[in-house]
C-alpha cells in the first residue's frame, strides 16, 4: 500500500487579533485540526506561511519553533494531554520551569495559574485522580502559565459534560477579556458561539465563510 | 545546559518514582547482578594470580633470584663469599644457596627420577616458607645427615590414580628411601618430613642439607646453581636488585616478577582474555536490558513525549530525561552490586574457594570497580539515549495520535 496525498487545507488565509476568541468550525475532515496545528507550529505546512508578530515562522528551525511554543503559545488538547507521572501542580510548573528561572519561581507561577482555574486544592493530585473537567482545567492552567499571547485549543470540551464545558468556555472568555490573550479553538458545538468573537467555517479545506459576532 | 539538566532531572526523577516500581526494581537488580558479574570474576582471577605470586615468592623463588651471569656456566662459585656480600646489601633480609644434583629415588620398587636440592636449612628458613607448610614430620636442620624432606607430590599416594606426577607411592615420615645420585653415590635416607604448599612446582622437590651434599660429592664445592634472596617488606625489589649490583654482585640478578612472568605470562594473558570476554558479555547484557526497558518506556510514553514537545519542551531535554533515568537505575544498580561484591568478598575471606593449587581469596581492586562502573554508566547512557532519540524525533502530531 502506498501513501495517498490529501490536500487538507487549500488557500486558507486568516489573522488573529490580540484578545480575540476565534473558533474554527466545520464538518469532520474539513481541515480544522490541521489548520490549528499549522498555526500552532505543531505541523509544518507543505506550502504557505504562518506569520507571528510579522515573522514567518515556517522559516525557523525546529528549536526556535519550540521556543515560540514555550514562550508565546499555550495549548489545550481534547484528550487533556497531561503527563501522568506529574501532579497537577507539576504539570503546570513544567513549561514555566523550562522557560527559565528557578524551580521555586516556576512553582509560584504554577500556583497562580492553578488559582486562575480554581484548582489550588487539587494541586498535589496526579491526573488519574482528577475528573475530566479538572484535568482540562489543569491543561488550561498549563497553557496559561508562561503568559502566552495565543492559546490553541483543539476541541477542549469534546470529552466534557455540559457543566464542565461551560466552565472551560467561560474561563477562555475571561482570559481573552482580562489577559488580552488570543484563543484559536477548534469546536463542533454551535452553542459555543455565544462565547466567541469570530467563527471561521471550513469546508473541504477551504474557508467557507467567516462570522464576526459580539459577545452575548 | 544547566537549565536543561535541571528540567530533565525534574522529569526523570518523577517519571522513575511514579511509573511501574516493580519493573524499575527488576531492572536495578539485573544491573546490580551484571555489575557483580563484571567485578567478581576478575576478583577471582586476581585472587588466583595473587595466590600464584605468593606461592612463587614463598615456596619457589623468594624475592630475588641470582644465577650465573654466563649462560654457558651452570654454577655460581665462591658461594659463601657471595652470600656474605648479598646479606650485607641494604634491603636484603637473608639469602640461601641451592645446589642440585640429579638422582633417582627408590622405595619398594618405585623409582622417581628428579634432582635433589641441597641447602643450608638455617638459611633456607629465612628465605622461603616451605618449613611452615609441613604436612607431617619437620623440616631439616643444619646438622641433619641421612635425612630428607620431600614434597607432597613426591610422596604421592598409595592409590596411584590420585597422583599427578610420578611418586614414591604414598611414603610417610620415617620411611626409608634409597637415592642414587648421578655421580654414582647411593645412600639410604629417612624421610624427616613431608611438606604441602599446594604449589605444583614447590611440592615436587626433595631437600637434603648442604653438609649431606658435601658428603655425597666428597668435597665442599662452594658452588650453587641458584641463590634465592628475601628482601625487606616495603622496599621495591628493583631497588634491591640495583643495590646488589652496586655491591659487586656480578651475576645475573632477577626479581621474582621477572622470573614468574616467564611461566605465568601466558596464563595471565589467557585469564585476561576470559575476563575481557566476560566483561564484554556483561556490558552487552546491560545495554540490551536497558535498551529494551527504555524502548518500552519511550513507546509507552510516546504521547507524553509528543505533548512535551508540543508545549515547547525541547527534544534534547526530553532525551536527557530518559538518559538520566537510565543513569539513576545504573548508579543504584552499581551501588547494590558493589554491596553484593563486598558481601561475597567478606564471605570468601572467611571461606576461601579451594582450588587444587591453593585457597583463593577474591582480590577486589578499587581501580577495577571504578573502571567497570564508568564502563557500565557509559554503556547505560548509550542504551538510554538511542531509543529516546528515536522516539523524540517523531513529529509532534504523529506522536500525539500514537500512530506511526
Amino acid at each position: 500500500m502506498g501513501t495517498v496525498a490529501v490536500r487538507a487545507l487549500d488557500d486558507v488565509t486568516f489573522s488573529l487579533s490580540g484578545g480575540e476568541f476565534c473558533a474554527i468550525m466545520g464538518p469532520s475532515g474539513s481541515g480544522k485540526s490541521t489548520l490549528l496545528h499549522c498555526a500552532g507550529l505543531l505541523d509544518p505546512p507543505t506550502a504557505g506561511n504562518v506569520f507571528y508578530n510579522g515573522m514567518d515562522m515556517t522559516l525557523l528551525p525546529e528549536w526556535q519553533k519550540a521556543e515560540t511554543r514555550l514562550f508565546s503559545f499555550g495549548f489545550v488538547f481534547q484528550e487533556y494531554a497531561l503527563i501522568p507521572e506529574l501532579t497537577a501542580l507539576e504539570n503546570v510548573l513544567l513549561p514555566a520551569f523550562a522557560a527559565g528561572g528557578r524551580e521555586s519561581e516556576a512553582r509560584d507561577a504554577a500556583w497562580t495559574a492553578l488559582a486562575h482555574v480554581g484548582l489550588q486544592d487539587r494541586a498535589s493530585h496526579l491526573p488519574r485522580e482528577l475528573s475530566g473537567g479538572e484535568q482540562q482545567r489543569v491543561a488550561v492552567a498549563r497553557g496559561l502559565v508562561n503568559r502566552p499571547r495565543i492559546i490553541f485549543a483543539d476541541e477542549p470540551h469534546a470529552n466534557l459534560d455540559s457543566e464542565n464545558s461551560r466552565l472551560i468556555l467561560e474561563l477562555f472568555r475571561t482570559i481573552c477579556d482580562q489577559d488580552k490573550i488570543s484563543i484559536l479553538m477548534v469546536t463542533h458545538e454551535e452553542e459555543d458561539r455565544q462565547y466567541l468573537d469570530r467563527v471561521i467555517r471550513l469546508f473541504d479545506g477551504r474557508i467557507q465563510k467567516e462570522e464576526e459576532r459580539g459577545v452575548t | 545546559m544547566h537549565k536543561q539538566i535541571a528540567v530533565s532531572s525534574f522529569l526523570a526523577v518523577r517519571m522513575l518514582l511514579r511509573s511501574g516500581k516493580g519493573g524499575t526494581a527488576l531492572t536495578i537488580l539485573i544491573i546490580a547482578l551484571v555489575f557483580t558479574n563484571m567485578i567478581f570474576l576478575s576478583s577471582i582471577i586476581a585472587g588466583s594470580i595473587n595466590l600464584f605470586h605468593t606461592q612463587t615468592r614463598d615456596y619457589c623463588l623468594g624475592d630475588i633470584v641470582i644465577r650465573p651471569a654466563d649462560e654457558d656456566e651452570s654454577l655460581l662459585h665462591s658461594v659463601d663469599q657471595l652470600l656474605m656480600t648479598i646479606n650485607r646489601v641494604p634491603g636484603v633480609i637473608h639469602s640461601t644457596a641451592r645446589l642440585e644434583l640429579g638422582a633417582s629415588l627408590s622405595h619398594k620398587g618405585t623409582t622417581v627420577v628428579m634432582p635433589v636440592i641441597s641447602c643450608d636449612p638455617a638459611d633456607e628458613v629465612e628465605v622461603t616458607q616451605i618449613h611452615t607448610r609441613m604436612k607431617e614430620g619437620s623440616f631439616l636442620q643444619s646438622g641433619d645427615r641421612d635425612e630428607i624432606v620431600i614434597g607432597n607430590f613426591v610422596a604421592g599416594n598409595t592409590d596411584r590414580s590420585r597422583d599427578i606426577f610420578t611418586s614414591l607411592g604414598g611414603v610417610r615420615t620415617g620411611d626409608l628411601v634409597c637415592i642414587s645420585f648421578v655421580n654414582g653415590v647411593t645412600r639410604q635416607y629417612r624421610i624427616k618430613g613431608i611438606f604441602s604448599t599446594k604449589s605444583y612446582q614447590a611440592d615436587y622437590q626433595v631437600f637434603i642439607t648442604r653438609k649431606e651434599m658435601q658428603d655425597v660429592l666428597g668435597e665442599d664445592p662452594d658452588t650453587a646453581q641458584v641463590i634465592l634472596v628475601r628482601t625487606a617488606r616495603g622496599i621495591p625489589q628493583d631497588q634491591v636488585k640495583t643495590a646488589l649490583m652496586q655491591y659487586g654482585v656480578r651475576e645475573q640478578v632477577t626479581t621474582w616478577q621477572d622470573e614468574s612472568s616467564k611461566f605465568i605470562g601466558e596464563a595471565v594473558e589467557s585469564f585476561s582474555i576470559i575476563n575481557d570476554i566476560t566483561l564484554l558479555v556483561s556490558l552487552i547484557i546491560a545495554i540490551v536490558v536497558l535498551f529494551i526497558v527504555i524502548m518500552i518506556k519511550t513507546i509507552n510514553n510516546r504521547r507524553q513525549i509528543a505533548t512535551m514537545k508540543a508545549i515547547g519542551i525541547n527534544r534534547e531535554t526530553i532525551i536527557l530525561a530518559f538518559v538520566i533515568q537510565v543513569l539513576i537505575i545504573a548508579i543504584i544498580g552499581i551501588i547494590i552490586g558493589t554491596g553484593i561484591i563486598f558481601g561475597l568478598s567478606g564471605y570468601f575471606a572467611a571461606h576461601p574457594i579451594e582450588f587444587p593449587d591453593g585457597d583463593v581469596y577474591p582480590v577486589i581492586i578499587t581501580g577495577e570497580i571504578i573502571r567497570n562502573a564508568a564502563l557500565l554508566l557509559f554503556s547505560s547512557a548509550v542504551a538510554g539515549y538511542l531509543p529516546a532519540y528515536w522516539i523524540a524525533r517523531e513529529p509532534v502530531i504523529s506522536g500525539m495520535r500514537g500512530g506511526g
